[in-house]
């Protein structure tokens, strides 16, 4: 019963709110997960009036499409539905942010939010993808989705996507690798960034940083820094933003035997990654076959909208304001918290709710039941 | 086409219609001689495993391309397709070189994007990561890359790989799409000649497998034992490890059959797709029997698994591997 009532929500959802379908919906598998039974796939509508038509009528708990454009896309065998091409995808969520178990639920979305401010400026910066090619989602859940479509993209293969997800995870740089690079390599992208960073290092050096690397080595550094390499201070050499600061190491280090750099470059390398890299999903990004959360659909296990954003509006998007469906605003419902304290704060108010019986908004309601510490009482 | 001496013309050499009056003109008898004199010599190199990379002129490739799809042998189709990959980049290297025009003239006809300016070359980073992939080493990795609003500067020896990549793919597609009865008609006059070829391949062929001998498990290198162990313990490998497996498997002589028997025991084991994997890496469905990458390739994506075995630290490929073991005096 309380799973077909959440279903009636969804379903007053759906029978007022179109939901926006992908191009060539006619070449997208679509699937979903019903309220009662398990994943259905391998279905193709051939447009937007028959994709709504069925969504009003079976109402899924989950809605997907696949980033994939296939000939046969209703066909069982993947093999047999001609793949043709698909959409580059990056999903971002807390389950691969470091230290989500912590946080809160508002938080975890703002954590995500900067990745995906990062993975953003990434794929504009680098890759030259236009706002025309990014289209931005709240998930619905925990986190955003960026598909990208362009012809850049749709006929990549997984070992092409691969590449792209290391470099968003900046993954594989390592320092005998960049010692051997020319100057020149550290004017663009990543690595531009990475000089940027160790300039800053040793514009504003900690001394409890070079301490806990290097221990009691921390005075030899600190001359060693303003020691001459090719007619420069060291330490000059390091916070001027251009050049390549690892070769120091097969040069003047090598020549007088230092090995504080390789921990230090270390250190700078694994805290540059963290504050740059976006924390992506990279089976997502690598699957050609992937589906993915409909447009506008609902997510089951919120009750939230796949919303979808324009990219300057990311940084103010708050998705416990702005992704509760209207239909959802509208109405109130008595529950039954089952667990000793729920907080949430959900349309600009702050609910603590307590064990027991509440009546809240119809969203709260919802969004409790969808995560399971709520029952609807009748 | 850029010189008469270099072959750069796909819709050339895939047109029929061109390959049968080169072959077949009474006035100009070079090309099909030089064609057929080419392939002889590739055979007879190949039994003493030699290499023979000579620059055909566009006629000639062409008929030589579509001779090589009528005597359909496999081993002699890839060792032709490699010597040519390697015709190309000296000569597309030349050209970046010396004539620039004429290499910006070959980049537009093959429907490559490259701009040039100022001797910098740039090209988009999805044709960097599309042909990247069986090029070793870390200056192929894309985070390793001058990339700028979605074009990568590359140096002359970075685009020369890159474009032999592509025209292998080119080459592979136009020799798979060429009917083999057509290919028939067009040499009918050297049925007996290309038979004799073929003859003499296969029997050098036969030679050259079998000193390999049979498959010797105990002697495997570290990494393909491990990618072995992993799939008995049902996990799943990644891409290259798979590739890895079925290409060096395949080098030693394992039938393509007892590889997928193998990959049964993956979790998303799925026989038609292993089968097609299988098929593509050991070379009958793409035409090229690919090798396994060297060991620098499988170190620099975390696929090395040499810990302290001495033998590795002497080798750069895990067949040496393979190789050094089975023969050495017990």
């Amino acid at each position: 019963m309380e799973k077909l009532e959440l279903r009636d929500y969804f379903r007053d959802y759906y029978v007022k709110n179109p939901i926006k379908p992908p191009d060539l919906l006619f070449q997208r598998e679509i699937g979903y997960i019903p309220f009662n039974g398990s994943m259905v796939r391998h279905r193709m509508y051939n447009n937007n009036i028959e994709i709504e038509r069925f969504v009003k009528k079976i109402v899924p708990r989950h809605l997907y499409y696949s980033s994939a454009y296939y000939r046969h896309p209703e066909i069982t065998r993947m093999q047999e539905k001609e793949w043709l091409g698909a959409e580059l995808i990056f999903d971002l969520d807390a389950d691969h942010i470091e230290g989500a178990n912590k946080m809160t639920y508002a938080q975890i979305l703002d954590e995500v939010k900067k990745h995906t401010l990062r993975l953003i400026n990434v794929l504009m910066d680098d890759f030259g993808f236009t706002e025309d090619n990014i289209h931005l989602y709240f998930s619905g859940g925990r986190g955003y989705h960026v598909h990208i479509e362009s012809d850049a993209v749709y006929q990549l293969d997984s070992d092409a996507r691969r590449e792209i997800g290391d470099y968003i995870r900046i993954e594989g740089i390592n320092i005998d690798d960049l010692k051997n690079l020319d100057d020149d390599f550290f004017n663009y992208g990543i690595l531009k960034k990475l000089n940027n960073y160790i300039s800053e290092f040793y514009e504003n050096i900690d001394e409890n940083i070079i301490k806990s690397i290097l221990g009691r080595n921390y005075n030899n550094y600190i001359n060693y820094l303003q020691k001459y390499f090719n007619g420069k201070k060291i330490i000059d050499f390091f916070t001027d933003k251009s050049g390549n600061k690892f070769k120091i190491m097969d040069s003047f280090d090598a020549k007088n035997k230092i090995t504080y750099n390789r921990d230090i470059f270390k250190y700078i390398i694994e805290n540059f990654k963290k504050g740059n890299l976006a924390e992506i999903d990279e089976p997502v990004t690598t699957d050609i076959h992937r589906l993915i959360r409909f447009p506008l659909s609902l997510h089951g296990k919120t009750g939230l909208m796949v919303k979808p954003l324009k990219i300057d509006y990311l940084r103010d998007f708050n998705p416990l304001n702005e992704a509760i469906p209207d239909v959802f605003k509208e109405k109130e419902k008595i529950i039954n918290i089952k667990i000793n304290k729920f907080e949430i704060a959900m349309n600009n108010e702050h609910f603590i709710l307590g064990n027991g019986e509440h009546k809240v908004p119809l969203y709260v309601a919802v969004f409790t039941n969808a995560i399971g510490v709520s029952d609807f009482v009748t | 086409m850029i010189t008469d001496k270099f072959f750069v013309d796909y819709d050339y050499v895939s047109s029929p219609e061109n390959i049968n009056t080169a072959a077949n003109s009474l006035s100009d008898r070079k090309p099909m001689l030089l064609a057929l004199e080419y392939i002889k010599n590739i055979v007879k190199k190949y039994a003493d495993k030699n290499r023979y990379n000579q620059v055909l002129d566009l006629k000639s490739f062409g008929i030589a391309l579509w001779m090589i799809k009528l005597i359909n042998q496999r081993n002699l189709t890839s060792r032709f397709i490699i010597e040519q990959r390697d015709v190309f980049e000296n000569e597309i290297l030349r050209l970046i070189k010396n004539d620039t025009e004429s290499f910006i003239d070959y980049c537009h006809r093959a429907k490559i994007n490259v701009f040039v300016s100022n001797n910098i070359i740039k090209i988009p980073f999805n044709f960097f990561i599309t042909y990247n992939k069986k090029i070793s080493g870390f200056k192929y990795r894309l985070i390793y890359q001058k990339m700028e609003n979605g074009l990568i500067i590359v140096d002359e020896g970075q685009i020369a790989h890159l474009l032999r990549e592509n025209f292998v793919e080119k080459i592979n597609i136009i020799y798979n799409s060429i009917n083999s009865d057509q290919a028939a008609q067009i040499f009918k006059s050297y049925q007996s000649e290309i038979n004799l070829i073929r003859d003499e391949f296969i029997k050098i062929n036969a030679k050259n497998e079998m000193k390999l001998g049979d498959v010797d498990f105990t002697k495997f290198p570290p990494c393909i034992i491990e990618y072995l162990n992993e799939i008995r313990d049902n996990q799943n490998l990644p891409h290259l490890a798979r590739f890895t497996l079925v290409s060096f498997l395949h080098s030693i002589g394992m039938s393509n059959a007892d590889m997928i028997n193998i990959f049964r025991n993956v979790p998303d084991f799925n026989e038609k797709m292993t089968t097609y994997q299988v098929e593509h890496i050991t070379g009958i469905i793409s035409g090229t029997e690919y090798s396994p990458p060297k060991c620098v390739t499988l170190r620099s994506n975390h696929l090395c698994y040499m810990d302290d075995d001495p033998l590795c630290r002497k080798i750069n490929h895990p067949l040496e591997y393979y190789k050094k073991k089975k023969f050495r005096k017990s």
